[in-house]
């Protein structure tokens, strides 16, 4: 990420309910930009939103949210004033419209009578909501409840926004619909995005950046693309020819290699080095057209079932709480430039 | 095939954010406009205590034209005609009979509109986007208070003050105003305090429960069985004091001598009031603690 200052910092954050230990000394600096809090349900990621919008007090530990702390009454109130929170439930007032509630949510925050109007109207055209906004809630689907939560959101136009599992209940095509507004705003729009879910392609397909929660700690975070930017020591080879000839010649050539589909190899490197040269002169050898050389990409799933696998088998002691990504398995971001085809 | 035409795009906000808006004015309209859409329970609720408020303004105008005479009737009937009326319709007791009857209305329109204000936003978890925004927990309760006791006030408090109103146009010479002050400044602070003590039941009531009807019920338990418990207890033991636990009784009690009106209800004003202020405060003490932990999780 750049060298922007963190928007969100929590420094050895802890909250117990009762016996229960929701966040158990988080420590982590979150980058502007879109970024993910992924982690399994119960993991921590609701309680963390919630201490970050002062509606939760931390047993112990310290946040920081865009300059404000939000223990202290005072910076409760103005953290309010440049965040916008959906909630993960239901909690729309049924007897309500939807350009009722955003107006009224907007001049709560401090819009005028006209500019709360003019912003309901126009940020529910912008989730799509144009035709509905007059109909009462309870008439709602999931999906337009989904989204009147986003834009209620985005009435005051805050430069943070905490979405706590926005795609909850929605069937693809809204699914689909709610992901391209996100992406839109973190990418397009400027917005700073704290996108909670535990849901690995939502977050993988709208954040650049991803803090990984298990059990009330953060057991990995990092570039999305760092994270699952690839593994130096398999190459997948695409190509055009007779298989068995390429096959063998890789084979002389000391690679070991595993057919993956049709026309799909996946050769394995002793060193992280630069061997692109001798597989391709195996392939000149056995008359083999390369069509593409990559490294073998990991997905967000892959990564995040190895560190949460990885943090249950060490349990608690090998916290890897605010530690920069790297080791634990994830690629450091270097490249050697082997991938290069 | 249905073709895409959307082209909405994020606009972003140019203006400025108002410091101090009056949250808990829009808090109160909002939760208004959103009581009043459905007209059954208004008609049910509000028609009777407008008919009343009507009447009584009725009697009271005729009252008051009587004092004058009843014109166009023959010489001397008309003057003995307005004498018997004055006698027979005493303006301060029309007012005290109207808020009488009037006050049980009250009662039902703040707990059918006051019932789910608390109760609905906790279920729903609508307090969550409230407490997201940068309102304090005074500025929604008192958002919510003002909501409930507008409603309670359209049945008793607004009538009273159409009635003296009346009363103070019809009388020659503003003589009402002049000579009977009292009665308007009894009248209205009587219905105000009834609205705003039920304000403060209801909306407790409501704070403790999770659903609009656990809050109704709870309401009129609250009501009623203390009521019925303290008539029991005082019949019992023949001693009138028990009446002290019931709300209603109460205030009773307070009407009767503000009225100046001789009370079966034999002890002192003061206790009356102690016990008012002391539900009050209690409610008030009950809903900061339950309204805290809406906003705040210890």
């Amino acid at each position: 990420m750049s060298g922007a200052p963190p928007i969100i910092s929590l420094d050895k954050l802890v909250k117990r309910f009762g016996k229960v230990q929701a966040l158990d000394g988080v420590t982590v600096d979150v980058p502007q930009g879109a970024v993910g809090l992924l982690g399994p349900n119960g993991a921590g990621k609701t309680t963390m939103i919630k201490l970050l919008l002062g509606l939760l007090v931390p047993t112990k530990g310290k946040a920081n949210i865009a300059g404000f702390r939000p223990k202290k009454r005072s910076h409760r109130l103005a953290v309010r004033r440049v965040v916008g929170y959906m909630p993960e439930g239901d909690c729309l007032l049924p007897d309500m419209s939807a350009v009722e509630l955003v107006s009224t949510l907007g001049r709560i925050t401090g819009l005028t009578r006209e500019d709360a109007m003019t912003r309901s109207h126009e940020v529910l055209d912008y989730v799509e909501l144009e035709e509905a906004r007059y109909r009462k809630l309870d008439q709602y689907s999931t999906g337009m409840k989904q989204r009147l939560k986003l834009a209620q959101a985005l009435v005051h136009d805050p430069k943070i926004l905490l979405l706590d599992e926005p795609t909850n209940g929605l069937d693809p095509k809204g699914r689909r619909h709610m992901l391209t507004l996100i992406d839109d705003l973190g990418r397009k729009q400027g917005k700073n995005v704290l996108l909670c879910s535990h849901l690995l392609h939502d977050v993988e397909s709208t954040c650049d950046y991803v803090v990984v929660m298990n059990k009330g700690r953060v057991i990995q975070q990092g570039a999305v693309a760092d994270m699952t930017g690839g593994d130096n020591l398999r190459l997948v080879v695409s190509y055009e020819g007779a298989s068995e000839d390429f096959a063998r010649a890789l084979g002389d050539a000391g690679f070991r290699h595993e057919s993956r589909g049709e026309r799909e190899l996946v050769i394995e490197l002793e060193t992280a080095v630069d061997d692109a040269d001798d597989i391709f002169a195996a392939a000149a050898q056995a008359r083999i057209a390369i069509t593409s050389l990559d490294r073998v990409r990991s997905t967000l799933e892959e990564v995040f079932l190895k560190a949460v696998g990885e943090h249950e088998s060490h349990g608690a002691l090998a916290p890897t709480n605010g530690a920069p990504a790297k080791g634990g398995g994830f690629d450091d971001g270097s490249n050697n430039g082997a991938a290069s085809a | 095939m249905k073709a895409s035409t959307h082209i909405e795009v994020y606009r972003k906000f140019e203006g400025e954010l108002k410091k101090r808006p009056f949250r808990a004015g829009i808090v109160a309209l909002s939760g208004i406009r959103v009581g009043f859409r459905r007209k059954l329970p208004a008609l049910l609720l509000y028609a009777i205590p407008a008919i009343s408020c009507i009447v009584t303004c009725f009697l009271v105008n005729l009252r008051f034209n009587a004092s004058l005479g009843i014109p166009g009737a023959p010489s001397g009937s008309g003057a003995q005609a307005g004498a018997l009326l004055e006698g027979v319709l005493d303006v301060k007791l029309l007012i005290l009979e109207f808020v009488e009857r009037v006050r049980f209305f009250a009662l039902l329109a703040v707990t059918w509109y006051g019932a789910g204000l608390i109760a609905e936003d906790r279920r729903l978890g609508a307090n969550l986007l409230y407490f997201s925004r940068p309102i304090t927990r005074f500025q929604y309760l008192l958002g919510k208070f003002l909501t409930t006791a507008f409603y309670g006030s359209c049945a008793i408090l607004f009538p009273c003050i159409v009635v003296c109103s009346t009363a103070a146009f019809a009388s020659p010479d503003w003589l009402f105003v002049k000579e009977e002050w009292d009665v308007i400044l009894w009248t209205l602070a009587y219905a105000s305090m009834w609205v705003l003590t039920l304000t403060a039941v209801v909306l407790t009531v409501s704070s403790m429960v999770e659903r609009k009807t656990l809050a109704l019920v709870g309401t009129f338990a609250l009501v009623f069985l203390t009521e019925g418990a303290s008539n029991v207890m005082s019949e019992i033991s023949n001693e009138a004091s028990y009446r002290l636990f019931s709300l209603t009784r109460n205030f009773q009690r307070i009407g009767e001598w503000m009225f100046g009106r001789p009370s079966p209800l034999n002890w002192n004003v003061e206790a009356s009031f102690w016990v008012i202020g002391l539900v009050f405060t209690g409610c008030m003490l009950i809903l900061a603690q339950r309204v805290r932990r809406m906003e705040v999780v210890a």
